[in-house]
């Protein structure tokens, strides 16, 4: 018996996952989550695994984890005290930034600076600096570098990030500092930029190296504090942490680097989806993950996501690998509004879980995406399987706050708002996927997390959409995604040059450095040359250009020359493809950056499917409800079935309602349900 | 010398708009006919207009444009456009109308006026950056505007229009902004609208001459071929938007969006406003030319029960340098009217704020100004007219608004580099953010949404030029109860020879302060500071001469204060000068705050004595301060404003003059490169 355990901690439940990697058995498991300590919850939840699956701790093979509290620390801005070294004349990089403010023209008149990272009175600067050409223009000094160390130690800063100018070109200097803080300064964490993110910008290099580095005493103590106890249960297992580019790395490692993990949840999901959209048969698929107060949108093409080099974290733009998800504030949860008193919004402000929407009577009383679900029927008496009910009578009298002012009755109200949130959905999708020049018809639709399976069909029927996916259990998809990935590493070297002056050598020399370094870190978690793959990757622009497009750099025989002329070709037509125009033959191409993505292979468990039986799902039914489709132009009954009592080869015609523990399916009419042999439900419509 | 302007007229007066403003300007310079039948069918179809409906195509608009902002920045090539922001899309019905929002978005009139329906066809894209034929809608020649009309079924039902400050354009200068211009032929070449592409097929030959006079033509193209993948985007969706909802639907919901921002500023937003009359005023440094006189920007508001006017009488006539801003009433309604945003969260400000919020121009002013008169420099009159309005406002809310800013100024350095090529490294700068009724200014920030500064990283790639500072200007926010922003101070050492040119304000002026908070500090450069050979330069120049290794140093001015200075809590202050904000000396002399030498701590007991003996000399707080310039010119009479009661004049200083006109005319020959 081998066993992997998945723990993905989310806002109100901490899902548990335990799968036997030879058979396929699965347990599943939600218990609360613990806010203040959230290590608490884990624990918890291992050990109500581990005793429902009956596993030994010998047996557990690998303990996986998806975690929140690098995003909720910068949520709610729980960092250290850090201290940030600097080149001289660049103390109040972090003040000016980008000089950059959000939003619409005026905005200026009110907007406030997000707070820094680092105040402005615990950056040094040191003497030291390096040119564009890596030259060294002055040296570092010893002395001067060991007195701010000890300054930061009299002030208690616990952890110093150290950017200097040029660093990317040559780390040599930042190194040389972290080597002389340590002399007199052995217990501070260091964070060095070019460790971080070995590209040019360099606010945000040194901006995401300073949130880093802010992260890593509590990431460090809470994975110390993880580690301890699953030893106490006698769980030696490796201990795997999820990043934001969907891949895996040692505890250990994302202590140093918590930055990666700050989309870890999200992530998992979007993992599970392309493995579950996989064994229905679609490779091409959206990823719609509705929870209360967002959707987190994905595009995966071939089964995979497309993979961005920057995004945002709350209020901070980060540059580290993440998935390509777009989110939405609409969610369960979003709030509708009249602006200007006239015109009907939905979002993005959201109750959340608490005070929540009106209808579970927590105290919330204004009128939510879900509150329009009850009040169309399309929400049965109870969610989370009688944890919480639903008061109906609260989502209507919230809903005629609205209703009023617009001169609309209650249903055309609550639709109103259900239209809006589609429509806000579906721009969502649109981003991923029209503005791209793809499609949304060619793809399935994935819908999972709580509210996903509710609005799925809706979606697809607005936005031509033909095949939706829901998986077994929408609500702990992404615990499950934790089991599906494998160790990933990613290493970037910004190298700017000119097509015309082209060095295949340096090129070569800076793809050979990159490879060692992935090499070694994965050798050194236990990964072998069997079990590791390597995959090179150019960043191009024509000059000019402010953004770069990403191309694969093919990793075999041929000559650099070769593989140069390859990735500049496929430039001119992937900038084809993204922007309608390239200027192949007419202007030079400029390459950015070389980069290295290192993955050790974790060999995939086997996942049980389940035999066929005949198509009536008559032993799942179990009501009737009635309930609003635009389509209908009123209510219509439907039947309700409960998703847990239907069989692999059961299909529901529609219009219906599917409940489960974790969500509601609502089937729109000219729809046809059909649960499979992995315990997927596969949306399809009638006529098709 | 252009006759002054006639006398004010009485308040009544000017309550009925059609006769009182007669001899003013005309309100809209674009003249498309309007087909009385189209209208009428529209009234009909917007009659049974379901209302989510016109939210969702409200919504889908914006989504488009949006969208199509972002592929231009992530496309192209001028880092005025993709760094710097200063580009917009919009979405424009048949008759030329803004649904989209608005502030500094053109129209479709040129294209109207100059082509009848018949035609415009599909496939067609239209280009121009003519100002004086661009029927008011384009204020200078470096924004290339190109128009795509959108066809539903054969049938026209509006236009996706984008434009944008692309790099060069020719002319005299390099980078086409000549301070010191008198025609608008020195500022560049004239595209008259014309058709880019007919029918889908692109006509090389207009392209060959838009690209063969820019001195970057890689860029322009780069830009124009980026907007017009742009346009194609909003194309698309409002296609898309009438395929799913019906074309008259669409069409209906156009004008309902417009009458629904119309009504939600006459009922959410002119409430808030007292009625009455409020003048503001404010000044440009000068008009590039003559640099000791002040160019005079003038605002009479005026609100009535469902409307508000702001004229425009006695702004100072036509200028012969470049300051000059020709649009028509009806845009700069849009430019200021998208401050009402700030009021109504969520709602679209479109063309619709024109019904009720409307600006009058008199004739032959900088801001009606005729061809060819220069207009490179339209930015100062776009920032003094916030500005007039900010003084305007204060006066109608009591101080009750956000102090005065100056948030963009470009500073750019030309020359040949290393490898003998021209070099333009241009730059787009913030500046500290006026503080306001309940909070400090910001610092370094760009009134340009979503603009960003240019790294050190990236310039040193780039450009024979090393940074050696990123950073903000000490003591340059305006003292206040809440603190003007700081301004952003950059430095930076050329490795060759060459010119640097600045597009500035604030550099003697200073940032207003409000209700008792003092002036910002006025910008500026310096050429090798603390050296024997340092020299400060004021004002806009075409070409300050520098050599291999000198050191430019670039400062912004910093935001005006708010509120009585000796009244910020102390804490803060000793915050900011713990953080290098502000000087211990600043502390002392602006705030009344005591800070020791030796522990950074405040004396407590000192600072309540020093505050209230500061106090009693100074007396009550003014209303506005304008700083040491402008208060020195109003008291010498160079300059005059029309509250003189309600306006500090305690630093006014016949040094100041001497300091700001010495060596005035030191670099202010004309020159090209």
């Amino acid at each position: 018996m081998a066993w992997r355990l998945a723990v993905d901690i989310g806002g109100t439940f901490t899902d548990v996952v335990a799968l036997e990697e030879g058979s396929g058995e699965v347990h599943l498991m939600k218990v609360p989550t613990t806010p203040g300590d959230p290590s608490r919850g884990f624990i918890q939840g291992i050990e109500k695994i581990t005793e429902l699956g009956g596993v030994s701790s010998s047996d557990v093979a690998a303990v996986f984890h998806g975690t929140t509290v690098a995003t909720n620390a910068i949520l709610q801005r729980r960092y250290s005290k850090i201290g940030l070294v600097t080149t001289i004349g660049y103390r109040e990089q972090l003040e000016v930034a980008r000089q950059t403010v959000p939003g619409e023209f005026g905005d200026i008149t009110w907007w406030v600076k997000p707070e820094r990272v680092v105040p402005l009175e615990l950056v040094r600067e040191v003497t030291g600096r390096i040119n564009v050409e890596g030259k060294q223009l002055t040296p570092i000094n010893r002395d001067e570098v060991r007195a701010v160390a000890l300054e930061f130690r009299r002030l208690g800063v616990s952890a110093i990030a150290v950017s200097l100018l040029h660093s990317y070109r040559d780390p040599s200097h930042e190194r040389q500092v972290r080597e002389f803080i340590r002399e007199v300064y052995p217990e501070c964490f260091i964070s060095i930029s070019s460790d971080i993110l070995r590209e040019y910008r360099e606010y945000e290099r040194t901006n995401t190296t300073c949130l880093n580095t802010a992260l890593m005493p509590l990431l460090s103590n809470y994975h110390e504090k993880l580690s301890a106890e699953l030893a106490d249960k006698k769980i030696t297992a490796p201990f795997y942490i999820m990043r934001s580019s969907g891949g895996l790395a040692k505890a250990e490692e994302i202590s140093r680097q918590p930055i990666t993990a700050a989309l870890s949840g999200p992530a998992a999901g979007v993992i599970a989806a392309c493995h579950f959209g996989k064994l229905s048969g679609f490779e091409d698929v959206i990823c719609f993950d509705v929870g209360g107060t967002s959707a987190d949108i994905c595009l995966v093409e071939g089964g995979q996501p497309r993979m961005l080099t920057e995004g945002r974290v709350d209020i901070y733009d980060v540059k580290t690998p993440m998935i390509d998800m777009h989110t939405v504030g609409a969610g369960g949860g979003s709030i509708a509004w009249l602006a200007g008193g006239r015109s009907l919004k939905v979002g993005p402000e959201s109750a959340g879980a608490l005070p929540g929407p009106a209808c579970y009577g927590r105290g919330g009383e204004l009128p939510t995406v879900t509150d329009a679900n009850a009040v169309l029927g399309r929400l049965t008496t109870a969610l989370a399987g009688g944890d919480v009910s639903l008061d109906y009578a609260r989502s209507e009298g919230a809903i005629k706050t609205i209703a009023g002012p617009l001169g609309l009755n209650l249903t055309d109200a609550a639709d109103g708002i259900l239209r809006i949130a589609i429509e806000n959905m579906a721009a969502g999708i649109r981003t991923v996927s029209v503005k791209r020049g793809r499609d949304p018809r060619d793809y399935a639709l994935i819908a999972f997390g709580g509210a996903g399976p509710l609005h799925a069909c809706y979606l697809a029927d607005w936005l031509g959409m033909k095949k939706v996916v829901i998986p077994p259990s929408p609500g702990v998809t992404s615990a499950y995604g934790l089991l599906l990935t494998d160790v990933r590493i990613d290493a970037v070297h910004t190298a700017v040059q000119r097509e015309d002056k082209f060095s295949a050598a340096a090129i070569e020399q800076h793809f050979l450095e990159l490879q060692t370094r992935v090499k070694d870190n994965l050798f050194s978690e236990g990964f072998n040359s069997d079990n590791i793959e390597l995959q090179h990757f150019v960043d191009m622009r024509y000059g000019g250009q402010a953004y770069e497009v990403r191309l694969p750099f093919l990793n075999d025989i041929s000559s650099t020359e070769d593989k140069l002329q390859q990735a500049i070709s496929d430039f001119h037509s992937s900038h084809q493809d993204l922007y309608g125009y390239s200027y192949e033959g007419r202007e030079l191409v400029e390459l950015v950056n070389v980069g290295v993505t290192g993955l050790g292979l974790l060999e995939r468990p086997k996942i049980r499917k389940q035999k066929i039986a005949g198509k009536s799902p008559e032993q799942a039914m179990r009501g009737k409800s009635r309930v609003y489709f635009p389509q209908t132009q009123g209510r219509v009954e439907c039947p309700i079935f409960s998703r847990e009592l239907l069989v692999a080869g059961n299909e529901i015609i529609g219009p219906a309602i599917i409940e489960q523990y974790d969500s509601t399916t609502v089937l729109n009419p000219d729809w046809v349900a059909r649960l499979d042999e992995w315990g997927c439900l596969v949306l399809s419509r009638h006529e098709d | 010398m252009a006759s002054e302007p006639h006398q004010p007229q009485s308040y009544f007066d000017k309550e009925d708009e059609a006769t009182a403003f007669t001899d003013y300007a005309p309100f809209r310079y674009g003249l498309v006919e309007v087909d009385s039948s189209y209208i009428s069918k529209i009234k009909v179809t917007r009659e049974t207009l379901d209302p989510i409906l016109v939210d969702i195509v409200d919504g889908g608009i914006e989504a488009a444009v949006m969208e199509a902002e972002a592929a231009v920045e992530r496309t192209a090539r001028s880092t005025i456009i993709r760094e710097q922001h200063d580009y917009r899309a919009s979405l424009n019905t048949l008759d030329c109308l803004s649904v989209s929002r608005v502030s500094w978005a053109a129209t479709a009139d040129p294209i109207r006026m100059k082509f009848p329906i018949s035609e415009i066809n599909e496939g067609d894209v239209f280009i121009y950056n003519d100002v004086y034929e661009s029927a008011g809608t384009i204020g200078h020649l470096p924004d290339y505007c190109v128009v795509t009309p959108i066809f539903v079924q054969d049938r026209l039902i509006g236009f996706a229009q984008i434009f944008g400050h692309v790099s060069d354009v020719g002319g005299r200068m390099a980078g086409s902004w000549p301070n010191t211009s008198e025609s608008i032929f020195e500022e560049g070449t004239m595209c008259p609208p014309v058709k880019l592409y007919t029918a889908g097929m692109l006509n090389d030959g207009i392209y060959d001459i838009i690209l063969r006079n820019s001195r970057f033509p890689e860029d322009l193209r780069g830009d124009i071929d980026a907007f017009v993948g742009a346009n194609e985007i909003i194309r698309r969706r409002v296609v898309e938007l009438c395929e799913r909802f019906g074309t008259d639907e669409v069409e209906g919901a156009f004008y309902e969006i417009i009458e629904r921002c119309a009504e939600v500023v006459r009922e959410k937003g002119l409430p808030f406003f007292p009625e009455g009359e409020f003048i503001g005023e404010d000044f440009i440094e000068n008009d590039g030319l003559t640099l000791d006189e002040p160019v005079k920007l003038k605002i009479t508001m005026r609100k009535y029960k469902h409307k508000m006017v702001l004229d425009f009488e006695g702004t100072s006539p036509q200028a012969k340098g470049p300051i000059n801003w020709p649009l028509d009433g009806r845009h700069y309604s849009k430019w200021l009217g998208a401050f009402f945003k700030a009021q109504i969260p969520g709602i679209i400000i479109n063309e619709g704020v024109t019904d009720v919020f409307r600006c009058r121009i008199p004739k032959r002013t900088i801001l009606s100004s005729e061809f060819p008169a220069p207009v490179v420099s339209r930015m100062t009159c776009m920032l003094r007219m916030i500005s007039a309005y900010t003084v305007a406002l204060a006066k109608a809310f009591d101080g009750q608004v956000v102090a005065d800013m100056q948030c963009i100024q470009i500073y750019g350095l030309y020359g040949t580099d290393p490898s003998g090529k021209l070099f333009l490294m241009r730059e787009i700068f913030g500046a500290g953010s006026g503080a306001r009724p309940q909070g400090d200014g910001t610092d370094a920030v760009d009134l340009v949404p979503y603009s960003k500064n240019l790294p050190a990283e990236f310039i040193e790639q780039r450009f024979p030029v090393t940074v050696e500072r990123v950073g903000l200007a000490i003591d340059s926010g305006g003292p206040g109860k809440y603190r003007g922003g700081l301004g952003y101070v950059k430095e930076i050492r050329t490795l060759v020879d060459g010119h640097y040119t600045t597009v500035t304000e604030r550099t003697a002026f200073s940032s207003i302060g409000i209700k008792g908070g003092l002036a910002g500090r006025p910008g500026g450069s310096m050429k090798n500071p603390d050296t024997e050979e340092e020299e400060s330069v004021f004002f806009s120049r075409d070409a300050v001469p520098v050599k291999r290794n000198d050191l430019i140093r670039l400062i912004t001015p910093g935001g005006g204060g708010w509120g009585d200075p000796l009244e910020r809590d102390v804490e803060l202050v000793r915050l900011d000068v713990l953080r290098r904000l502000v000087s211990t000396e600043s502390a002392h002399r602006d705030y009344g705050v005591v800070i020791q030498a030796d522990t950074g701590d405040v004396d407590h007991k000192a600072t309540e004595i020093l505050r209230r003996d500061f106090a009693e000399a100074r007396g009550p707080t003014k209303l506005i301060n304008r700083g040491a310039y402008a208060q020195t010119l109003i008291e010498k009479g160079h300059i005059a404003v029309s509250d003189p009661h309600l306006e500090s004049s305690d630093l006014a200083n016949d040094e100041v003059l001497t300091h700001y006109w010495k060596d005035l005319y030191k670099y202010s020959n004309k020159p090209s490169a």
